[in-house]
């Protein structure tokens, strides 16, 4: 007799009995994991196959601005952009009362560009309560991404950042395509999005 | 002072405590940093991310945590890998504590069977992230014969991240912090439906092919329920007859466009020290390939880099001549020069209008089995007021006092002072 896969052969040529059971549970062990995991496989690809099913929404282009944090008398926002079509959003211009802020101190606010953005001009001190500012990104457009971080010292308590909602006509949005963003919405309700 | 110290004296206990699961199922980490306002030293920030892992079987289970002051506790993520005899395992879980979210879920499961992988990759996004809610799944199967090896994807609902796409990065909109994941649910079709049945899209590619004087030529067709998106096919390591260049050349054609980009390789040798950063000029606009593109007319140089290591110290020049299209990413993308379009795609950080860096980089052995490094970047920017363009210095340090601690510092100071200041702390067991 040959031994084969899984036998063992002792001095005097005889297949040693325990090692030949042992070997064998393994392999029965081996091949039960291996058709559950064929059996779990084959499920979930027949499942699948079977529903193909699938939920979207549209995704509309969206400025978003953060909720302020805060600390020790300072605080930052994050501006941010969501599905914005036409390689991108390359430009944007917030016209004088485009920007409402309270309880910031207006000559403390400082706007950075982020992820390729510039600021070009920004203005928070001639109107009280009112701001706006241009910022571009000369190289490319973001489809979605943080934007801009704006900087300030608190002057009480709970303080504010927004841009109106209710007039998007002060806000102009350019694309990388060198268009203008026409249809856009402000995301004020999410914490979250993706890109 | 009796506050800092019984703070300290907790810190101490708790990485000691976490030390103790050293050789048991549980392993993780825990990196914290405390970023203070320049100038008062007061608190500004806390970034703290604990991981901890537990292994039963062939499977790992996976808790991370991130908490970032003031902003909250801002991820949770729960997950799974690991092999179920053939069939491999991978599922995520996310969720956002500090708005009591759940906000995704991905599930990938792939079998190799007589040389064939299949893979199901299904994920699902919830409707408190823009964009959302979502879901949907991808099937991807892939082969080789010889050298040729070709991968099918039919999506439904979702993409897989590969090569042409990328995957779902979820953000935090207040503070920033991402997550990033392989199966993106958020596939845009032309009329969205608000429930869809069947197949969004299938992406075939084969590569592997070689002729004469291309080492690899790969062919990609994309379909989506629209009909088709684009044919690419990418020829890599073209073969002039010159020792010291080679060309990969990608070829994209879309319904009414067509784009062909083309990537030079220098081969300068390995025993230099110094790197050239060089392109190809054409005669067309912004030295592009498109129309009216007819001839090459030269090689521009836009940067040089230098480095050299010895004896635990490495130092680093990098200048960069067009810092309107080159920049240098920050230490956390590797401190390379990279046009600045391509390290937005990628979500590279880079230091804007550098135009020259310098770093020192010392690596020691610290005390009682850990290790130190002390790394300082100085930056030279167009328009900054400090001498000779000094515009920014950047400098780490991480001193080791175990094998599995260690603690950190860093500071950013600027022409307008000190700008960054932190303290951390890395345990790891």
């Amino acid at each position: 007799m040959k031994a084969g896969p899984g036998r063992s052969i002792s001095r005097n040529g005889l297949i040693d009995g325990a090692v030949c059971g042992s070997f064998a549970r393994e392999r029965s062990v081996r091949a039960r994991v291996a058709l559950l995991g064929l059996l779990a496989g084959g499920v979930i690809l027949g499942l699948f196959a079977c529903t193909g099913s699938w939920f979207t929404t549209p995704g509309n282009a969206t400025l978003i601005v953060g909720t302020p944090i805060l600390a020790g008398g300072k605080g930052e926002v994050l501006v941010s952009v969501a599905n914005m079509p036409a390689g991108g959003l390359a430009s944007i211009a917030v016209d004088d009362l485009g920007i409402t802020h309270t309880n910031i101190a207006p000559a403390s606010i400082r706007a950075t560009g982020l992820n390729g953005f510039t600021v070009l001009a920004q203005d928070f001190a001639t109107t009280p309560g009112k701001g706006r500012l241009v910022a571009v990104n000369p190289t490319s457009g973001s489809v979605g991404g943080t934007i801009l971080k704006i900087a300030f010292n608190t002057s009480g308590e709970t303080p504010t950042f927004r841009i109106q909602s209710e007039d998007k006509g002060k806000v102009t949005l350019g694309s990388a395509l060198n268009t203008l963003i026409a249809t856009w919405e402000l995301g004020t309700t999410k914490a979250y999005y993706a890109k | 002072m009796i506050k800092r110290v019984v703070a300290l004296t907790v810190l101490e206990m708790a990485l000691f405590g976490l030390s103790l699961f050293a050789g048991s199922p549980f392993s993780g980490s825990w990196t914290s940093e405390v970023e203070l306002q320049p100038g008062t030293n007061a608190f500004k920030s806390l970034d703290s991310l604990f991981k901890v892992n537990y292994s039963f079987g062939s499977l790992v289970s996976a808790s991370d945590s991130e908490v970032f002051l003031p902003g909250g506790f801002i991820w949770q993520g729960f997950g799974v890998t690991g092999k179920l005899g053939p069939l491999s395992v991978q599922a995520d879980l996310l969720f956002g504590p500090s708005t009591n979210d759940f906000v995704y879920a991905q599930e990938i499961f792939s079998l190799s069977l007589v040389g064939v992988d299949l893979g199901v990759y299904w994920a699902t996004l919830s409707g408190v992230v823009l964009g959302g809610p979502a879901d949907g799944f991808a099937l991807r199967v892939a082969g080789s014969a010889g050298s040729v090896k070709a991968v099918s994807v039919t999506e439904f609902g979702a993409r897989i991240q590969d090569e042409d796409v990328d995957g779902i990065t979820i953000v935090h909109a207040t503070t920033g912090r991402r997550r990033s994941y392989l199966t993106n649910p958020l596939v845009r079709i032309e009329t969205p439906p608000v429930y869809g049945d069947g197949r969004t899209g299938e992406k075939i590619t084969v590569s592997g092919f070689a002729s004469g004087c291309v080492e690899n030529i790969a062919t990609t067709v994309y379909l989506t329920e629209a009909g088709f998106d684009f044919f690419k096919i990418t020829l890599a390591g073209i073969e002039l007859g010159l020792s010291w260049l080679e060309f990969d050349l990608t070829a994209t054609f879309e319904l009414q466009t067509k784009s062909v980009a083309m990537a030079p390789t220098f081969h300068l040798g390995t025993t230099t020290c110094l790197v050239p950063y060089v392109e190809v000029l054409t005669d067309a606009p912004d030295h592009t390939l498109y129309p009216p593109f007819t001839s090459f007319t030269g090689i521009s140089l836009y940067g040089i880099g230098l480095e050299y290591s010895w004896g635990g110290v490495t130092v680093k020049d990098l200048t960069v001549f067009d810092t309107g299209r080159y920049a240098i990413t920050t230490p956390e993308y590797g401190s390379v020069i990279e046009e600045i379009a391509e390290a937005l795609e990628r979500g590279h950080d880079v230091t804007a209008d550098t135009w020259e860096l310098f770093s020192v980089e010392v690596s020691v052995d610290g005390c009682c089995g850990g290790a130190s490094r002390l790394l300082v970047n100085t930056y030279f920017q167009k328009g900054a007021g400090g001498a000779f363009g000094w515009g920014m210095t950047y400098a780490e340090a991480t001193a080791g006092i175990s094998s599995g601690i260690s603690l950190t510092a860093n500071v950013e100071l600027k022409t307008t002072g000190l700008d960054h200041f932190g303290l951390g702390v890395e345990a790891a067991w």
